[in-house]
């Protein structure tokens, strides 16, 4: 066990799971006193029919008074302030969010400024800025991968002025998160794998970053044997509903592990592939986690190692030689993105340079890789690094992950 | 209620006073630092004029501010962030958390592991603040002692080690 | 199968943790706390480190004379209408427990007072969020601060809201126990840990019930290795003891949430009844009922468990089939294992105790009133098999 000399562990939230955890909701709001929850999330969870078995899985034990599903891909500060009126205006005294990351940020900011009675959503940036608690704000995630349900933060943009608002407070986190395999269940192959590997880089870094301790260790091993278990069989049988349930408490566990040890540059670079050249998030993470831990291997050989255990199993670890046990831990990675890649009929790309659009052409030129690696270097993940960190390492893993080739461990400038 | 007492704890005057030294150094060292080291400079180009940022122990201080003025200089700002507007703060939990990043008992990356340090403001300027505050503690302190302050100790050149860094410890003390 | 989880602490843990009280507290929206000292921690004068801590943050704080270490007694619910008139006058926002569960008791009880009225205390539930409640835990008691009950002048309440809001494990206010009181503490949040792991849906639950058992064991290990009285040397001896006194109050801290979920902890149940009629301490009884409580329930993750309480080569170099087996021997084997470095002193079986089945019986009423454990024919079989040892299924 890892004990460092001193660490912080806190995951307020509720987590509710099971096959029919939505149906805990009315219970949930009523022991906190409220029966007019505001639904919101966004076109694609409506489309697909997912607000509809929220709203039947909850009955006729509340009033909803308003389900708002206008909620961009990138929660936008505009649309927060027209859904805290909404709020208002409809006398609602509760928020459920369904939905992935901008649903969830978007309600995060909705609850800031209904609790707080303000109008200015600028005025609570940063950390600390909230001192009491906000109205009740329960989490349905309808992907199994960001972990938002169990964060303590939310990114608003201000596209007016060109920024990103970034609040964090222990007090965003929502009350409980409804963990329902219905909430996946219609999820294809493609994206389940990549929901799925942008929950295990979550616990990966977790689990091999500096800010690493006891119990976001054990929330990180959880994870990821969830996941190793659980990921093939579903891609193979979608409608497997003990394994979408499985795969959304991986996501959640390993949301709560990063939300106390933060991830590194496996993020930060995937930020920035993802903002530059519009490529999902869960895409980025699972091509880029082997090479975040190929370049911190000589600082954190032995973290590294013992995940073979969780991510391979008990009978490929007890065959490796211990020195052999960290490489052979980004070789299962690598191994397991070439399974998935195999069994999503190719959809889930195993290098940068194979992601390719909806319009065929490929999302990620060579010539973007200077720009992602500037990028990355703003990205506040980098602090959490074990291994120092400039633009040039920056290019030589984004080069690396491009042309889909291990790193060169020789040129790793080590600190 | 007879044993009940009030107390108001007071101050850590052996802490605040080395702090306040150290401090003082560290913000005058980032002045001349950013007339002396292109790298440092290159940072401070990408910040907007007239940005601010401080470093300091919650809840009083003490602080550094460091700023560009309205015409791009960068200047050590004094000790208190209440007479500038400050774009970005960095605050320890405590002084006695910035008495141990500033006794070299733990590195700014692991006092940021460790959650002691909390960060207000854009993300991007903040990773160029503590890449600056980086450089300037490779030019004031022994590298041994630098070396448990940052990740990795640079690999400077000869003319970068020795005639940069007088030049910074010169204009630490007697520059403006 | 539905769970539920919910732990609504925040743990600090570690060096210098105090340090950080104040700007946690102001985080909360509290700038004025009161401390409510247990009797030990008052002897000892920890409120002078927690001043300490506070200096230079500016904060006024109201510290309380020792609780009575009773909290259920008349003194003690004297203590807390006294300290109400004081909260209230003075503007205090804050509540900080210091010591162990006289004085987070007495926090609690007065924290409903504050925040609700003191006719709440008489009330079934607490729906509402009360004041800031932050616990500095001084020994392996911890977990009685950390769960979400409390008992005011003979009436239990249970609530969410009564778990502290922030939970701070400083290596400077530990009051480190004595080495039979740290073996007992760490069979009990071994036994709990093992139990939930090895028993719980929830993995959130499993995760940190995995943490518990690798501190307890850790404890465990090093209390073992250096005999039951410890090394001879007197400073060595002292060294070592805090440091498992300040692992197991981590342990222990985490044994506290894990108690406040909905599903009981019956290796818990059966142990608080049994060593509440003497004859053997909680955690002796709580390790001695654990295997039987683990082979009564079908469980998918009691081989998992081996690896928590061996090694992860030992945990591989087991086929699957018998890791089950392995996590149950492991924990008779501390039994074992106690029972020879005790000369026999220390029983590994409830027979050895000096229980009988009639005995036991007589007990079945508290543990199925007490802790909601109805399943009669389970207890049963728990209890024949605790008795002599034998292990399920023979």
């Amino acid at each position: 066990m890892h004990m460092p000399a001193y660490y912080e562990f806190c995951c307020k939230v509720n987590i509710v799971a099971g096959p029919d955890a939505l149906s805990q909701i009315p219970s949930l709001l009523a022991a906190k006193g409220v029966f007019r929850p505001m639904i919101l999330t966004d076109k694609g969870v409506a489309g697909a029919g997912l607000t509809d078995i929220v709203t039947q899985a909850i009955g006729d034990t509340l009033t909803i008074p308003a389900v708002e599903d206008d909620i961009p891909p990138d929660s936008d500060v505009r649309v927060v302030n027209r859904l805290a009126g909404v709020y208002r205006e409809k006398g609602c005294n509760a928020i459920i969010a369904v939905g992935g990351g901008s649903v969830l940020d978007t309600a995060k900011g909705v609850n800031i400024l209904v609790s707080e009675n303000a109008d200015d959503l600028m005025a609570f940036t940063g950390a600390g800025a909230l001192k009491r608690p906000l109205r009740p704000l329960i989490a349905v995630p309808t992907t199994a991968g960001t972990g938002s349900e169990v964060t303590l933060v939310a990114v608003i943009a201000d596209h007016d002025n060109s920024r990103k608002m970034l609040f964090s407070s222990d007090f965003l986190l929502p009350d409980a998160a409804i963990i329902d395999p219905r909430m996946t269940a219609t999820l294809p192959p493609h994206i389940t794998s990549a929901t799925a590997m942008d929950a295990m880089a979550h616990a990966v870094e977790a689990y091999t970053m500096l800010a690493k301790n006891p119990l976001s260790d054990a929330h990180a091993v959880e994870a990821i044997t969830l996941i190793r278990d659980h990921l093939l069989p579903v891609i193979a049988d979608p409608g497997n509903t003990r394994g979408r349930l499985a795969l959304a408490c991986a996501a959640t566990m390993a949301g709560i592990a990063f939300s106390n040890a933060m991830v590194a540059m496996v993020h930060a670079l995937g930020h920035s592939v993802g903002s530059i050249c519009h490529v999902p998030h869960g895409t980025c993470m699972a091509i880029l986690l082997p090479y975040g831990l190929e370049y911190n291997l000589h600082k954190v050989e032995d973290r590294i190692a013992h995940l073979l255990l969780p991510l391979a199993g008990p009978d490929v670890f007890a065959r490796t030689p211990e020195k052999d046990r960290a490489s052979a831990a980004i070789e299962w990675i690598r191994a397991f993105n070439r399974k998935l890649n195999q069994a999503t009929d190719k959809k889930h790309p195993t290098c940068l340079k194979d992601i390719i659009g909806q319009d065929g052409s490929p999302r990620v030129l060579r010539s973007d890789l200077p720009r992602i690696a500037r990028t990355a270097l703003g990205d506040g993940a980098v602090f959490y690094n074990p291994e120092d960190l400039d633009y040039q390492d920056l290019l030589m893993v984004a080069e690396a992950a491009w042309e889909g080739i291990p790193l060169d461990l020789s040129k790793i400038k080590k600190g | 209620m007879d044993s009940f007492t009030e107390v108001k704890p007071g101050r850590r005057w052996f802490q605040k006073i080395y702090l306040v030294i150290m401090l003082w150094f560290v913000g005058r060292a980032i002045q001349a630092a950013a007339r002396v080291d292109k790298a440092v400079a290159k940072q401070f180009s990408a910040m907007p004029d007239g940005y601010t940022f401080s470093l300091g122990a919650y809840p009083r201080g003490p602080h550094m501010v460091v700023g560009k003025d309205d015409t791009g200089r960068v200047r050590y700002l004094g000790r208190n962030p209440d007479k500038h507007p400050v774009h970005l703060q960095m605050m320890l939990k405590s002084m006695g958390g910035l008495f141990t990043l500033f006794t070299f008992r733990e590195s700014t990356p692991v006092a940021n592991a460790r959650s002691r340090l909390v960060v207000t403001g854009d993300v991007p300027q903040a990773c160029a603040a503590v890449r600056i505050l980086d450089i300037v503690q490779v030019y004031l302190l022994p590298k041994p002692i630098a070396k448990l302050a940052i990740k990795r100790y640079p690999r400077w050149s000869v003319k970068r080690h020795t005639l940069d860094r007088a030049r910074v410890l010169f204009r630490t003390l007697f520059g403006r | 199968m539905l769970f539920s989880f919910l732990c609504p602490a925040k743990t600090c843990a570690g060096v210098n943790a105090l340090d950080h009280l104040a700007f946690e507290l102001d985080a909360m929206g509290a700038s004025k706390p009161m401390v409510i000292q247990d009797k030990a921690s008052h002897d000892a004068g920890l409120t002078k480190k927690l001043k300490q801590a506070f200096s230079g943050s500016g904060m006024t704080m109201g510290i309380s004379g020792p609780a009575p270490e009773d909290p259920d007694s008349q003194a003690a619910a004297m203590f807390v209408r006294s300290l109400y008139d004081c909260f209230q006058e003075k503007g205090y926002d804050a509540l900080v427990a210091l010591g162990g569960k006289a004085a987070a008791q007495a926090a609690k009880a007065l924290n409903i007072a504050v925040s609700l009225g003191p006719e709440a205390l008489t009330s079934k539930e607490i729906f509402q969020p009360l004041a800031p409640l932050v616990f500095l835990p001084t020994g392996t008691d911890a977990y009685d601060g950390t769960t979400r009950v409390t008992q005011f002048n003979g009436h239990p309440l249970s609530s969410p809201h009564l778990s502290p809001d922030l939970v701070m494990i400083d290596p400077r206010l530990m009051l480190t126990d004595d080495r039979n009181l740290l073996l007992d503490r760490a069979l009990t949040c071994l036994a709990a840990g093992c139990e939930i792991f090895a028993l719980s849906p929830a993995p959130p639950a499993r995760a940190y019930a995995a943490t518990i058992v690798c501190l307890a064991r850790s404890a465990l290990a090093s209390l073992l290795a250096s005999g039951l009285k410890g090394p001879d040397n007197l400073k060595a001896a002292a060294r070592e003891n805090a440091r498992i006194h300040n692992t197991l109050v981590q342990a222990s801290v985490m044994t506290g949430y894990l108690m406040s979920q909905d599903a009981p902890i019956v290796s818990l149940a059966l142990g608080r009844a049994i060593a509440g009629r003497g004859r053997a301490p909680l955690g002796q009884i709580m390790v001695i009922v654990l295997p039987a409580v683990l082979e009564s329930r079908p469980s998918t993750a009691l081989g998992d468990l081996y690896l928590h309480l061996s090694t992860p080569d030992a945990f591989a170099s087991v086929p699957a089939s018998q890791q089950p087996l392995a996590a149950v021997y492991e924990i008779r084997n501390i039994t074992h294992t106690l029972f020879s470095l005790s000369h026999g002193l220390l029983p590994r079986t409830l027979g050895e105790a000096g229980w009988s089945m009639d005995a036991l019986e007589s007990l079945r009423d508290d543990i199925k009133n007490a802790f909601g454990l109805t399943d009669p024919k389970t207890l049963t079989r728990i209890m024949a098999r605790a008795l002599d040892g034998r292990p399920m299924g023979n």
